[in-house]
Formats: structure tokens, sequence, C-alpha cells
């Protein structure tokens, strides 16, 4: 009993420590894939093109590493989503058509936003 | 199809792994506690096995956090009385000096019904040969006959009996255990010079058990 007393601890304290650097993860990287988001949005509205490029670029390399820890713990669907506006955002950009290209980017920042809240400790996700 | 073979592996093996940390108590008689727990890991367990869009993360956290609680509860009911009372509940006396007591039953939405099948179960047809009935915490009804009903037993008979112990598995399917030879106190020297008068090795032995007063059961291999 004692053994199997310490063996539900230690799985109990592995899911909490888990539990928190999934959030810290989840938090921080959203956060940074925000930012760049609001770069690339800057740039086309200042019509640099070039550096909403960059920025691009930037954020697909970010995505293309943080989309794969994500499935590890949020719903496919809600990636899969996301991967489709990320590939709206090149080609938009390439067409030089800022209008799609800024409202992609505000739904990209949106659906990032809700992936980060979606594991977050909040009443409404409990409830 | 591929991914949901191997999610369902790599679950099997954890709600196999979840049962043995819960005990052994938990395979035959369920507490309340235990009986959430089943139910929950198998749905839990389900739901990531045939969704390959869930993440399997979502179906291992709760089966591992369930156990992790369920035996957390396990020990401090363990320990604690009180608690044990509030999550396991207490035993019932339905019939007590051969009186059925009715509140208890009603309380309990125990049927004559129920009552009756359970001392069919036990091996008593007349509610007039019961003593004590005790409905325990996992639903199984304990039965005391009285003492009339009661089975003659040795003692009662003044007979004197040997303790045999347990038997102890010397050959099983023709492989010979060493350990247990060596814990009943024999030797190879023994076992040959047993199997040999019966014309046999150990090979050929299905069967060899030897208990406390030195009794060997010898079953051979079908030939055939």
């Amino acid at each position: 009993m004692i053994k199997n007393l310490k063996t539900a601890i230690i799985i109990l304290a592995a899911i909490l420590l888990l539990i928190c650097s999934s959030h810290i993860y989840l938090n921080s990287s959203a956060q940074r894939m925000s930012d760049i988001i609001n770069s690339a949005e800057k740039s086309a509205i200042e019509g640099n093109i070039d550096a909403a490029f960059k920025q691009i670029d930037a954020f697909e390399s970010e995505w293309a590493f943080n989309k794969h820890v994500y499935a590890t713990f949020i719903r496919h669907a809600e990636i899969d989503l996301a991967n489709q506006s990320a590939a709206k955002l090149r080609a938009y950009l390439k067409d030089e058509d800022r209008t799609d290209f800024i409202a992609e980017c505000e739904t990209l920042r949106m659906q990032i936003k809700h992936i980060a809240e979606s594991d977050r400790f909040s009443l409404d996700n409990i409830f | 199809m591929g991914i949901a073979f191997i999610r369902t592996v790599i679950l099997y093996v954890l709600v196999v792994a979840a049962v043995r940390i819960m005990g052994k108590r938990q395979i035959g008689e369920l507490q309340p506690s235990e009986l959430v727990v089943a139910i929950l890991i198998s749905e839990l367990a389900a739901i990531p096995m045939q969704e390959t869009g869930t993440p399997l993360s979502s179906g291992i956290i709760p089966i591992l956090t369930l156990i992790a609680c369920e035996v957390i509860l396990s020990a401090l009911t363990l320990s604690n009385i009180k608690l044990r009372h509030i999550i396991s509940g207490k035993p019932s006396i339905l019939i007590k000096d051969g009186q059925i007591d009715q509140r208890e039953m009603k309380r309990l939405r125990f049927t004559v019904d129920d009552l009756m099948e359970e001392l069919r179960n036990s091996g008593y047809m007349n509610l007039d040969e019961i003593a004590y009935a005790v409905l325990e915490t996992n639903g199984k009804l304990s039965v005391f006959p009285k003492c009339e009903n009661k089975p003659v037993t040795a003692g009662m008979m003044n007979i004197k009996c040997e303790d045999t112990g347990l038997p102890t598995m010397l050959i099983c399917d023709g492989i010979l255990s060493l350990p247990s030879l060596a814990g009943v106190g024999k030797d190879m020297v023994w076992l040959e010079d047993t199997l040999t008068k019966q014309g046999l090795t150990p090979k050929d032995v299905f069967i060899m058990t030897i208990d406390k007063s030195e009794k060997t059961i010898i079953i051979p291999k079908d030939k055939t």
C-alpha cells in the first residue's frame, strides 16, 4: 500500500508539474506569435510588404515548432484552423491584398488567443 | 487507422497498469469510490481511442489523476475510520436474531426479492434458517445461519484432523520450479526418485504438487 501510495503521489506531482509547464509554455509561445502577427500587420498597413514577408517567415518557423507541442494537449481541430489561417497569410501577401491580409491577421490572432485560453484556469473553462 | 491502433495499445497498457496500481481489491469487490473510478476509466480510455483528433493526453491525464486520487483516498480511509465510513459506508444488519429489520431494508431500498435471492445464493431456502444477515459495503450479503443450521465441522464432532497446509506446485506443464522444490526442503534426487517410480521425467508431468504431510499428487501429461 505504501509503495502504491508513493507511486500515486509521484504521478499526481508529475501531472501538476506537466500542467503548470504546459500552461506557461502555451501562454508565452502564444504571446510571442501574437506579437509577430501584430508586427506583420503593422508593416502591411504601412505598405512595407518586404518587412511583412520577413515577419510571416518568422511566424511560420515559430508556428511549425509550436503546433507539434500544442498537438499533445490541445484538440487537433483548433490547430488545423490556425494552420489554414497561417497558409492564407502568405497567399494574401503575395497578391499584395492588404485588406484580406489584415483581416486574416486578426483571425489568426484570435485563434491563437483561443488556443492559449482553452487550457487556462478559469471558471468559464471549468464549467 | 494506424493511429487508432497505436493509441488503443497505449491506452490498453495504461488501463491494465491502472487496475494493477489500484490493487487486487478493485477486481473482486468494488467499493463505491472504486466503482466510480472503474466506470470513468473505461469511458476516458474509449474516447481518445476512437477520436484521433483528440490529444492522447486528454485521456491519459484524467486516468492517471483518477488512479492517483483513488490510491490516496484508499490510503486515507485505511487510517481514518470516520473517512472510511463516509466514503465506503457502514455494513448494515438486515436480519438480527432471526428478525428482518424492515426499516433498514427500506432505507437501503433492498427488496424482499433481493434478500431471498442472496439467501438462495448462500445456500439457504428459508428465512427461519438465518440468525444474521449483513449487507457489506461492497454490496455483498454475508449470511450467518442459526446454530442448528450450521454445517457440521470436524471440531463439533471432536474429530482430530491434520493440517496439510497449502499444496506447493513443483511442476507445472513440464516446467520444474526449483525455488518451490527448495522451499519444501526437497532436492532433485528425491524428485527424480519419486518420478522414476512412476516411469516419468519432469517433462512428462502436467502437474505435481506436495503438501505439508509430504503427500504428492502427480498428473502426467496427455500423450495425444
